[in-house]
């Protein structure tokens, strides 16, 4: 499980570049790259609440050691409760259909035909540094979403592996089995806190996408 | 997501330059004959685009509403131990969307976008240009020649945005379009291992 979770972990400091690019909902429309400020803020908070997640999670583990059998599996489906609650709310924000993922599609797209009227104009060197700018933006903003994407898959299977356990929980009803689900969980606590330092970091580390006015102060 | 009737199509005449950025093969830029031709309508063109795009954001997003809805029933069976096997039903749907998906590449449309955005770039150049070379004029009547060259260019910068903006959202789309045929690809993949497809 713990090399597991180090992999999914992996997939989800791309959520550290785009971090810049936090959803909004779009409710008429597509989220564009104008809103890509407000939803820098939006991910800082959901940063703020799986630490409050994981600082649960690591209280109710200790009072697992207070409580009977059948009270330990109660507990512990509270606990995947939550957890998957906070899965399912960062999934939410970086799904392909998410304004998350809009946003970064149309800076993705802006940024490409920027890229093609620069390659068009006048051969001088601010043009060429223009060029070059954009060039290593929108590799940066492949790479991100390639990975955003990633990360996604990896969320939903996280949810699939809660789902396995539980009906382990169910299916063998007895202490034993919390405990191990306790490790289990203790692993996945550690990834959370991973997660949200992660989460953290985004807010602090917004890929600037050039747009049209800061390419023409150039 | 196919293309509205009513794009003025095809260029024939070309030059050797070509390139493929962010995963989009652009077709050859014009030549200055080719283009010419163009220019005269381009405020026209302009608002077709434009037009155009407005009428694919609606196709997208009702697209997108179909893949959420899929979505989320997909993950519901990844998760639902008492599955085995994708409902008919589920499977029926992810094809359909699959298929009309497949029937909405983008690609012409963006390349014939961007010429006219070629189209657009160059006459404005040309028109700075010339605006340039009226400023350093000592000619008594420059003054006024600047006040036609100003009036037509306030138009094609106009223009030039709006085509941009157009061919941006077409790319957008597109890239859209792909996704979401990637992720069904992806939900019938599970469903052929999970089985049921």
């Amino acid at each position: 499980m713990s090399s597991r979770y180090k992999s999914r972990l992996f997939g989800l400091v791309c959520l550290i570049a785009a971090g810049g690019f936090a959803p909004v909902l779009a409710q008429d429309g597509f989220a564009r790259q104008g809103q890509l400020k407000e939803l820098s803020a939006d991910l800082s908070g959901i940063s703020n609440r799986v630490q409050m997640s994981v600082d649960q999670t690591m209280a109710s583990m200790q009072n697992l050691q207070d409580y009977s059998g059948d009270e330990l599996t109660t507990q512990a489906f509270a606990m995947l409760d939550s957890i998957e609650a906070e899965t399912r709310e960062v999934i939410d924000k970086i799904k392909v259909t998410s304004p998350f993922m809009s946003a970064l599609d149309d800076a993705r797209a802006n940024v490409l035909v920027l890229l093609r009227k620069n390659e068009r104009d006048p051969p001088s060197p601010s043009r060429d540094s223009r060029i070059a700018a954009l060039t290593s933006s929108l590799a940066s903003i492949e790479e991100q979403s390639k990975q955003i994407l990633a990360a996604e898959g990896t969320l939903t299977s996280l949810l699939s592996d809660h789902a396995q356990m539980r009906a382990e929980l169910i299916r063998n009803g007895e202490v034993r089995a919390v405990q191990t689900f306790v490790n289990d969980l203790s692993t996945l606590t550690d990834g959370l806190e991973q997660m949200a330092v992660v989460l953290s970091e985004i807010s602090q580390n917004v890929v600037v996408v050039p747009t049209d006015d800061s390419v023409a102060t150039e | 997501m196919p293309p509205p009737d009513g794009f003025a199509s095809a260029h024939t005449d070309t030059s050797d330059v070509r390139g493929a950025v962010g995963g989009v093969d652009f077709l050859p830029i014009l030549t200055d004959q080719a283009c010419s031709q163009r220019l005269g309508d381009i405020t026209e063109q302009a608002d077709t685009l434009a037009a155009q795009s407005t009428t694919l954001e609606a196709q997208a997003l009702e697209l997108n509403a179909r893949f959420a809805a899929l979505e989320e029933r997909n993950r519901a069976l990844e998760i639902d131990q008492d599955v085995t096997e994708c409902p008919a039903d589920f499977l029926a749907a992810v094809e359909e969307l699959q298929s009309d998906l497949a029937k909405g590449d983008l690609g012409a449309l963006v390349q014939e976008a961007e010429t006219f955005s070629v189209c657009a770039q160059a006459g404005l150049q040309d028109l700075n240009d010339r605006m340039a070379a009226l400023d350093a004029s000592t000619d008594p009547n420059a003054a006024n020649d600047r006040l036609a060259v100003g009036s037509v260019l306030r138009r094609w910068a106009t223009a030039d945005v709006q085509v941009s903006r157009a061919v941006s959202s077409f790319v957008f789309f597109d890239q859209r379009r792909v996704r979401l045929e990637t992720a069904t690809g992806l939900m019938l993949r599970r469903c052929e291992i999970l089985g049921g497809y």
